[in-house]
């Protein structure tokens, strides 16, 4: 998550001074980062789901008019690439099977496929280091990775008699598949503007960057997005160096094995892993791994397809776990908790009659805890609420959002006494409380008496938050230097000295006014100066393996478990696609439903959140459908018509119009956190008394999205399934297809 | 503004009277009362919630009020992690407002070195020594509209037990023995409400050895049937994640993917 007012504040001084340009890629013209009255900064209009073709038009024309620099994407490993001066390295030069009829087809060059003697290398974990095979630039035969300090670029031939190219010269092709003019018509960028960026960002050597957020990449197609951020990084030479993408918010070790307290280690915690389980998400495996697809082969069943997607590259997801949990597969949640998410009103297309009614049904979920302040979304259908915290009496060490690369960690701490119920042991109900009471009643490992070990070996009990987050503040006060005792003026001010006797109980006394000094703080955050070194590098780390792939072959081997179709191991825009990776166009009229959609950050609600705050409310009571000028004068629609976005398969999509110019032409966005059906709209019931819901809470509009219709209803007659990204496992937020009528 | 005829002597002079006056975020809000006293020779209405202190704008002195803590911590209005200066009142405990925190690069930069006394910290949000606006921290409105959110009257304080059925709204309120109690024994936690099903408790599924499907045993051990979802970037996830490896299940989701 980028942290916003950290980069306003960081590039309004640069952007003034005229030492800094932005140019902001968005659907929306939104929330008033780019205004008339600083120099510098440009809106550009972007279409949903097309961020990769944005990426794909620059790349293309950054390698016709060889403006990358060569030099810092030929180093094969990271030592090579600290000698020559820079923070990392990538795979460009590697070598990848292009014979369709080699078993290591679509794979990354390896020195037995070469025939090189490999030296037997372990990494620290003692596992074996891959030797992966490139064209020495210094004397042009193949050679490992490890061998020379750079590969070549452009090689197209064969090794050892197996048809290899590099990674660069496989995204030279793909970034080509499409002409300039057809990006500019993707995207909705002229071909002025796509080529006046590749431009300038190849004018201002490392010192360029590519900001890119979890939004650009919440489509169906969004891994490219992703992927094409990253090449653009490297293809400068920009990563580690100051200027260009240094890596965000390092942190010292607090709530893991760190300097005063090994939070991290737990004797005697079972043996589950990816290893032994399968997420419920489907995700880390490969259709063919799981043994239902082993047990159905073997029963004669021939190419079985599941009845829900697996995502061998995706991480665990909840919007996927969700969806599993109310299709029962691949195996039913006994327990389902959940605190400080909405991840039914988050998922896009979720929230709807049919997913809800099986969240109610127990047979279908046995056991539903919801930890919440309020009955939001999840706690409505939970068996049990248990109160919880809010922030000002939760403990918490988050580290600034992305974009900021300095040291350091904030430490949220409980500022006041909490309001949730006070047990008689003095502790207040809260999420942390109710994990440690269910783990102390199962007995499980590392919790309780005992749980907890400093790095002298002495043992401390974990029965509640304070137990454990205060610890890690220690580590934070004493990471690096120990930070100086609290000045016993300032702990007054502050009432640091009249704490609870847990807080100061949770750690040493010689560790409690170190930690009272970073309690009082906020935090602890190091000089600036403490990251950055003399010749442009980030000093911190930046001897680190920081590779970057121009080629994945986890993408290039992911074969879709229902088509069995690959998409390639380089960037390319792939136009939007349903599950089994069938484009989006080939089911459906974009004539017909010529609109996509985009959500943004709310500014009068936040997440799924606010909606319940009346001030929030007082200064804006709903959001709005919010529509280009020229395509509302096209449907006829005017500023505050009530309208409809209607999907192929008709979920409607039904709010207030604001037609403006900030708006990309083809598209439509709402601020997220609309359009709520329980947290206050719903009547509630609690000891026999009535509470009304109050509708003011319900207001807005929320996207709406398609199920996915090549699996639901299809691979299964009651499976549901939303439309999701095919690497990447999250889901189609942003794109889709629609038409906007006049309700 | 009172007086729009207000020399610019005078002006000064009251913006003087509001330096000192206040140096938080209800400065702007108070501006012509203050403008308007130091004209007329009234003292500033005591209305509206106290300051945290007054910082002389000539010397940068500053005189904290005693009555107020200004403790500094993290704000969770949305996932940006920003850090923020919480108000209380000394003597109740009890929220008066949330601002930004100069100590943190999240909300505040450049920001104040950690080593920087606290005086600092109250010069930051004051004109004096010129640092106004420069290393004050600041909050947006989600911050402060979060605030509002959790202090609404329908915050849930004690554990609510399903009074009907899932879904319909009805609760009743239950003591936390009892919650702790039905939740890791289960049993036939509904048949007062006419639900004869038995439930599985978190003891039953902590079996960490028997796989949930013989026939398919990669799908993990019985306990990996417990599915938890929550947290993002407010730091609270050490807690669910420690539980669920404990616990025997890798099904611990953060906000990641929704």
């Amino acid at each position: 998550m980028i942290n916003f007012q950290s980069s306003g504040k960081r590039t309004l001084k640069n952007l003034a001074a005229g030492k800094l340009k932005i140019d902001v890629l968005d659907c929306t013209l939104a929330n008033g980062s780019v205004t008339p009255t600083i120099p510098g900064i440009n809106w550009i209009p972007i279409k949903p789901a097309t961020n990769a073709a944005f990426c794909a038009a620059l790349v293309q024309k950054i390698i016709a008019d060889k403006t990358y620099n060569a030099d810092a994407i030929s180093f094969t490993t990271q030592k090579a690439a600290v000698e020559g001066g820079y923070g990392a390295y990538t795979n460009a030069t590697y070598l990848v099977i292009v014979d369709e009829n080699h078993p290591n087809y679509r794979k990354l060059m390896r020195a037995a496929d070469a025939g090189i003697d490999a030296p037997e290398e372990k990494d620290k974990d003692g596992k074996a280091v891959e030797q992966y095979v490139v064209i020495d630039a210094a004397t042009g035969q193949p050679t490992l990775h490890s061998a020379c300090s750079k590969g070549t670029l452009e090689f197209e031939g064969e090794v050892n008699g197996v048809a290899v190219r590099t990674g660069f010269s496989l995204l030279t092709e793909t970034v080509n598949e499409y002409t300039m003019d057809e990006y500019a018509e993707i995207t909705g960028v002229s071909v002025e503007d796509l080529e006046r960026i590749a431009r300038e960002y190849t004018s201002h050597g490392t010192r360029v960057g590519i900001c890119h957020k979890g939004g650009s990449a919440a489509s169906v197609n969004g891994i490219d997005t992703v992927m094409g951020a990253a090449v653009l990084h490297a293809i400068v030479g920009a990563n580690q160096m100051i200027g260009g993408n240094a890596p965000n918010s390092p942190a010292p070790t607090t709530t893991g094995n760190g300097a005063r307290y090994k939070l991290g280690a737990i004797e005697g915690k079972p043996d589950v892993s990816t290893k032994n389980a399968c997420y419920i998400s489907r995700t880390v495996k490969a259709w063919e791994k799981t043994d239902e697809y082993k047990n159905r082969v073997a029963a004669g069943e021939k190419d079985p397809k599941p009845l829900m997607p697996w995502f061998a590259n995706g991480a665990a997801s909840d919007s996927q776990a969700l969806l599993s949990i109310v299709n029962k597969y691949p195996y039913q949640a006994k327990i389902l908790t959940s605190f400080m998410c909405n991840t039914i009103q988050a998922t896009p297309g979720a929230m709807r009659d049919e997913v809800v009614e099986r969240l109610c049904d127990p047979e279908v979920l046995p056991l539903h805890i919801v930890c919440d302040v309020f009955v939001g979304e999840h706690a409505q259908y939970a068996d049990y609420i248990v109160p919880d915290v809010t922030p000002y009496e939760s403990f918490g060490l988050p580290t600034t959002g992305t974009t900021f690369t300095g040291y350091g960690t904030t430490v949220r701490w409980q500022v006041k006494e909490p309001e949730s119920m006070k047990l008689a042991d003095g502790r207040h109900a809260s999420w942390e409380t109710f994990l440690a009471d269910v783990a102390e009643a199962c007995g499980l490992p590392g919790w309780g008496e005992g749980a907890l070990h400093d790095v002298d070996g002495k043992a401390w009990p974990l029965r509640d938050a304070a137990d454990f987050y205060l610890k890690a503040v220690a580590n934070l006060a004493y990471a690096e230097e120990p930070v100086a005792d609290i000045d016993a003026q300032e702990a007054h001010l502050q009432g640091l000295d009249e704490l609870p006797d847990s807080f100061k109980a949770a750690v040493s006394d010689e560790e409690w006014p170190k930690v009272q000094s970073v309690l009082s703080r906020g935090g602890r955050y190091w000089p600036m100066s403490y990251v950055h070194d003399a010749d442009g590098r980030r000093s911190r780390g930046y001897q680190d393996e920081n590779q970057t792939y121009f080629y994945s072959e986890k993408r290039a081997t992911n074969k879709n478990c229902y088509s069995g179709k690959q998409l390639p191991g380089t960037l390319r825009y792939n136009p939007e696609t349903f599950t089994d990776l069938s484009p989006m166009e080939d089911h459906f009229s974009r004539e017909e439903y010529p609109f996509s959609a985009s959500e943004h950050k709310p500014r009068f609600r936040s997440i799924s959140m606010l909606s319940n705050s009346p001030v929030m409310r007082d200064l804006c009571s709903h959001n709005y459908i919010e529509l280009n000028r020229e395509d509302a004068a096209d449907l006829g629609i005017k500023d505050g018509d009530k309208v409809c976005a209607t999907t192929p398969l008709g979920d409607v999509s039904e709010g207030v119009a604001m037609v403006r110019a900030g708006q990309v032409k083809g598209a439509f966005a709402l601020a997220f956190g609309y359009e709520h059906q329980n947290y206050g709209a719903q009547d509630i019931e609690v000891d026999g008394k009535a509470t009304k819901g109050d509708p003011a809470i319900a207001a807005g509009v929320r996207i709406h999205q398609m199920l996915d219709p090549t699996v639901t209803g299809v691979t299964g007659d009651d499976v549901i399934s939303i439309i999701a990204e095919n690497d990447a496992a999250s889901p189609g937020r942003c794109g889709g297809m629609f038409k906007i009528e006049k309700a | 503004m009172g007086s729009m005829d207000i020399d610019r002597r005078t002006f000064v002079s009251a913006m003087g009277a509001l330096g000192a006056l206040s140096v938080a975020g209800a400065a702007l809000g108070s501006q012509p009362t203050a403008a308007v006293a130091a004209e007329s020779a009234f003292p500033a209405p005591a209305k509206g919630k106290p300051v945290e202190a007054s910082v002389d704008p000539k010397t940068g002195d500053v005189t904290v009020n005693e009555d107020v803590l200004v403790r500094y911590s993290g704000c969770v209005g949305c996932y940006c992690s920003c850090g923020n200066r919480v108000k209380l009142d000394r003597e109740t405990g009890s929220v008066l407002g949330v601002g930004g925190n100069p100590y943190n690069p999240a909300d505040a930069y450049p920001f104040l070195d950690f080593e920087a006394p606290l005086t600092e910290a109250y010069q930051s949000l004051s004109y004096a020594n010129g640092k106004g606006n420069q290393l004050r921290g600041t909050i947006c409105g989600r911050g402060n509209g979060t605030l509002d959110g959790y202090t609404q009257p329908d915050r849930i304080t004690v554990p609510l037990k399903r009074a009907g059925k899932r879904g319909e709204g009805k609760w009743k309120a239950i003591g936390w023995d009892q919650l702790i109690k039905e939740v890791t024994e289960g049993g036939k936690l509904f048949a007062e409400i006419g639900e004869d099903r038995e439930v599985m408790g978190f003891k039953e599924l902590h079996d960490t050895k028997t796989p949930m499907n013989p026939d398919e045993p990669g799908l993990g051990p019985v306990s990996n049937q417990l599915v938890m979802l929550g947290s993002r970037s407010d730091g609270r996830g050490s807690f669910s994640s420690r539980f669920a490896s404990t616990f025997g299940t890798i099904n611990a989701y953060g906000h990641s993917s929704s």
